[in-house]
């Protein structure tokens, strides 16, 4: 075991600490991600709108940080919490800048006047997730009795597999539900190519891990001890993946946004960008549920 | 990954305030120089940006392709101007022979920011490398 104040330790416990506030990011900005409005609104604001945006939400930051926050500290000193707002912010925008380029809203070709402000509105949601990470990835603010009475002595395994699968698929319901019957998915998918929807294949997987199994404070080291083939980490996290996948595209056909006469393509490639939301609303179903 | 580290450090910084270590400074520097990059880029593209209005560029662009006995002439419209135009309609032309014979096709572009380019095809039944083609931008919000 290391010591807690060796490099390796510090730099272990830190990044534990912002992979949290990434994971909080995700949860709170993503679906935001998934409204044209926002792109068009982000592609035409000025450079002086862009300031006073960032100035507001630094603010707000700053006011959450009093209480909130990505790390486990529950230091709130007026400097920490202006340090920790920087941060947050930070993380905001590293996070909000990855889920654009993942989604081609920016890329290469796009005006740099138009990629800051599709950065700038997108970094709001996701700098306001991370500040709220440690309480949202809490998982509970009161003793869990609902896990108890899941891991009953008999088929216990089978029982928190499924409900682990039970609240990932209300998670992926909550989050992806209201992302289903609008035309975003449909216009993401025509501008996303096959090599584009593998790497959102791969984000939304690491993204639920993370949220799972690495940023999550109160039942992580519990989730880890679970025992059975299909309770690894891993494989918790690849199962609930397709599990996300299969409900994104009932949502889909649900709202007539897809139809047994689409192309399989069609049908491919609009799944998995749903799914992205999804997963990351399954995974934090399973750490809140 | 081992867990009891985290878990023990997490537990105690939990419990009272600290001093921030090495790790949690490099953060601190590494955030500000993000947020402080995003800002300088905003004043430069402040400062640098022309505020002009649209203006709005379309031509044709690439080769015509034929598919199942249509043509496909591939063009691109460009916003040069230094904002942003909404409902972007262009119209394309198409006369083969006469003013009579003439072939007319339309496309609504919803967005187009300030430096940026979107592409398309118009399609008509006759070839229009053999006639005279015109493209203009007829209106924008």
């Amino acid at each position: 075991m290391q010591d807690s104040s060796s490099p390796n330790s510090v730099w272990q416990a830190e990044l534990l600490n912002l992979l949290r506030g990434a994971s909080g990011g995700f949860l709170f900005g993503l679906p935001l991600l998934y409204t044209v409005e926002v792109w068009w609104i982000g592609s035409s604001t000025t450079p002086a709108w862009m300031l006073l945006s960032l100035g507001i939400t630094f603010f707000v930051i700053y006011l959450l940080n009093q209480s909130e926050g990505f790390r486990s500290s529950l230091d709130i000193q007026l400097i920490d919490a202006l340090m920790e707002t920087v941060e947050a912010m930070a993380i905001g925008i590293v996070c909000a800048l990855l889920a654009l380029i993942l989604l081609c809203r920016i890329t290469l070709d796009t005006p740099l006047n138009e990629a800051l402000g599709k950065l700038v509105l997108e970094c709001i949601p996701f700098s306001i997730g991370v500040a709220l990470a440690r309480s949202t990835l809490r998982g509970d603010r009161v003793p869990r009795t609902v896990k108890k009475t899941r891991r009953l002595p008999k088929n216990s395994i089978f029982q928190a597999l499924i409900a682990d699968l039970d609240a990932t698929l209300i998670g992926a319901l909550i989050v992806a539900f209201s992302i289903a019957p609008t035309d975003e998915v449909s216009l993401l998918s025509a501008s996303i190519s096959p090599l584009w929807l593998l790497l959102i294949i791969v984000a939304s997987v690491i993204i639920s891990y993370c949220i799972v199994f690495v940023a999550g404070l109160t039942n992580q080291k519990e989730r880890r001890q679970q025992q059975g083939l299909l309770q690894r980490p891993i494989n918790e996290t690849l199962i609930c993946y397709l599990v996300c996948l299969l409900a994104s595209a009932l949502m889909l056909w649900f709202f007539q946004q897809l139809s047994w006469d689409d192309p399989w393509q069609e049908w491919l490639s609009e799944t998995i960008i749903l799914g992205l939301p999804a997963t990351i609303g399954g995974a934090a179903g399973r750490l809140v549920i | 990954m081992s867990e009891s580290p985290n878990q023990s450090q997490t537990e105690t910084t939990a419990e009272s305030p600290k001093q921030r270590n090495w790790a949690e400074w490099m953060t601190f520097i590494a955030s500000s120089s993000i947020l402080l990059t995003l800002i300088g880029l905003i004043i430069y593209d402040w400062l640098l940006t022309q505020q002009s209005p649209p203006i709005l560029e379309v031509h044709p662009q690439g080769v015509v392709e034929i598919r199942q006995e249509q043509f496909y002439q591939p063009f691109l419209i460009k916003n040069v101007g230094g904002n942003f135009a909404e409902s972007v309609q262009i119209v394309a032309s198409l006369t083969i022979n006469s003013p009579e014979d003439m072939e007319v096709g339309e496309q609504q572009i919803s967005f187009l920011a300030a430096g940026e380019q979107k592409s398309g095809y118009f399609i008509f039944t006759h070839d229009p490398r053999e006639g005279e083609l015109t493209m203009r931008v007829a209106s924008y919000r």
